[in-house]
């Protein structure tokens, strides 16, 4: 397990400018400019902003495992993009030491009209692999998805199964000190989904830190060891993962009943 | 997201010279990107080349006649021109779309923003590449004097490189916050297209009223860098300043667009 990794959020915000499409126009800017101050019509568009994570302080250490729970739209998504470094906070800081792998968003970068082996090195070169790097685990990816021959075709042949498991082959062929997970990622037939269940719980247990979102109760109990309530964008409570989804339980409850 | 311990003008920099260096990356995706956009063709991107042909032997033997030109001087003049102008004209419309076009990938993969256009640009020479063999056509069927100058071609093509790289990385971040400028590059560039000594020749308004026109417009400038040279024919001091100040200047312009707003571009997307 790696010690190295640390992550530490302070006061960490971020928020979305929705542009609709007239903020976006550059004309409506320049009008407006142009236009006498009286004779500006008085309903003036502000920008409109969403706060999607409100004043996040995480302190986050080597072993921990984290589960983050929250009802939809409560910023788990956000966070782990935060996390990534997708997302730059808009205030605030985060400070992120140690290798990130983000799973999530798996099949971005893969090309339907790309065969497998071509799809592997996409996907491997987008996110940030040499290509030498590629080249050398490229056997190894295409071992793990059983798939052979198939591998010489293009991807829009793939059936959805198949698809998956290239995905889940070239995503975890790297490791990382910190890994983000959105839902765990279960694929494949049931052979394949053990394997691949296998290969996961050794990735965790190498990392250093796992950041796992999830709707999931009883994965979140099996793989983590402390948990983060969060409610609209804001950090509602951190403690232990019993307590947090006895906690979220009763305010899904309340807000059911 | 490491803390900021020095100035974001030098992060930026460091990260635009990490990236540009790593020419296996952009390269090689490039490479695909057109391997596979012509994967159930027989002559792959030479379609293109062969449209650009067609054009330059139709149109150009036309606008020869019309405008009372010798046409084994207006030809290769308006061919080498025409190819410029297309790696010029589809990189800065490319370039307008790079960040909004790969919206989906930028929040899906932490990756450096630059490396879309350092793509996208890779992509464009790839193609530009094949378009050369039209020249090398044409100067085998009409050719004109080879001279040592030939060989300043290279630096005028990276000084146009330079200029381009700069202005589709700004024009980039800024058509993901401002949608309609788009639109307004493609009906510009068309507009430039006609003010821009492709089709007619800059001696055609030397001593005219225009002639600040061709002396003031960049592109007449960078385009000559590169097809002076390929004609054989000299190229002034002044034009090597002046393509040179153009490239510094979009260079500087593009780091600092990078430099300020290239963590804010995934919000817009």
């Amino acid at each position: 397990m790696s010690l190295s990794a640390h992550i530490l959020l302070q006061n960490v915000s971020v928020e979305f400018p929705i542009l609709s499409f007239r903020d976006r126009s550059l004309r409506r800017r320049f009008m407006r400019a142009v236009t006498p101050f009286m004779a500006r019509p008085q309903t003036q568009t502000q920008t409109h902003v969403v706060s999607a994570l409100n004043d996040i302080t995480l302190d986050i250490r080597a072993g921990d495992r984290v589960a983050l729970v929250g009802a939809n739209g409560a910023g788990k998504t956000t966070l782990l993009r935060v996390l990534a470094g997708i997302y730059h906070p808009t205030s605030g800081h985060a400070d992120v030491s140690g290798r990130c792998l983000s799973l999530f968003d798996l099949a971005a970068g893969f090309d339907e009209e790309a065969t497998g082996y071509e799809n592997i090195m996409r996907r491997g070169l987008v996110v940030g692999a040499r290509r030498a790097e590629i080249e050398a685990r490229r056997a190894e990816i295409a071992d793990f998805t059983e798939l052979g021959d198939k591998l010489d075709l293009p991807l829009r042949t793939y059936s959805s199964g198949m698809m998956l498991r290239l995905i889940f082959a070239v995503a975890t062929a790297v490791e990382g000190e910190i890994v983000l997970l959105d839902e765990w990622i279960g694929v494949g037939d049931q052979q394949f989904r053990r394997k691949a269940r296998q290969r996961l719980d050794d990735i965790v247990a190498r990392a250093g830190i796992l950041v796992l979102a999830s709707h999931d109760i009883d994965l979140l109990r099996s793989s983590c060891n402390r948990a983060v309530l969060l409610q609209q964008g804001r950090v509602a409570a951190t403690g232990t993962v019993d307590e947090i989804i006895a906690r979220y339980l009763a305010a899904t409850g309340e807000a059911r009943g | 997201m490491t803390k900021q311990t020095h100035s974001p003008i030098k992060a930026a920099a460091q990260e635009l010279l990490a990236q540009g260096l790593q020419f296996d990356r952009w390269g090689t995706l490039a490479l695909m990107d057109i391997s596979l956009r012509y994967r159930r063709t027989v002559i792959g991107p030479l379609w293109i080349t062969l449209t650009l042909a067609a054009t330059i032997g139709s149109v150009g033997t036309v606008y020869a006649a019309l405008f009372k030109q010798d046409v084994s001087s207006f030809l290769p003049s308006f061919a080498v021109g025409l190819i410029v102008w297309t790696l010029m004209a589809s990189t800065l419309q490319e370039g307008s779309n790079v960040f909004v076009l790969s919206g989906h990938l930028i929040k899906a993969v932490p990756a450096p923003l630059i490396v879309h256009v350092l793509q996208m640009l890779a992509r464009n020479v790839i193609i530009f590449l094949h378009h050369l063999l039209l020249v090398i056509v044409l100067y085998l069927v009409m050719p004109w004097p080879v001279h040592a100058t030939m060989v300043l071609a290279i630096p005028g093509f990276l000084i146009l490189l330079v200029a381009l790289f700069g202005s589709a990385t700004a024009l980039g971040m800024l058509c993901a916050r401002f949608r309609d400028i788009g639109s307004a590059i493609t009906s510009g560039l068309q507009f430039i297209f006609f003010l821009t000594p492709i089709i007619w020749t800059a001696d055609a308004v030397r001593g005219t009223a225009f002639q600040w026109l061709v002396a003031a417009n960049p592109f007449t400038t960078l385009l000559e860098l590169v097809r002076k040279p390929l004609l054989s024919q000299p190229v002034d001091a002044d034009q090597w300043l002046l393509g040179l100040a153009y490239a510094a200047g979009s260079a500087l312009l593009a780091l600092g667009c990078y430099a300020k707003y290239r963590s804010r571009v995934a919000y817009w997307l």
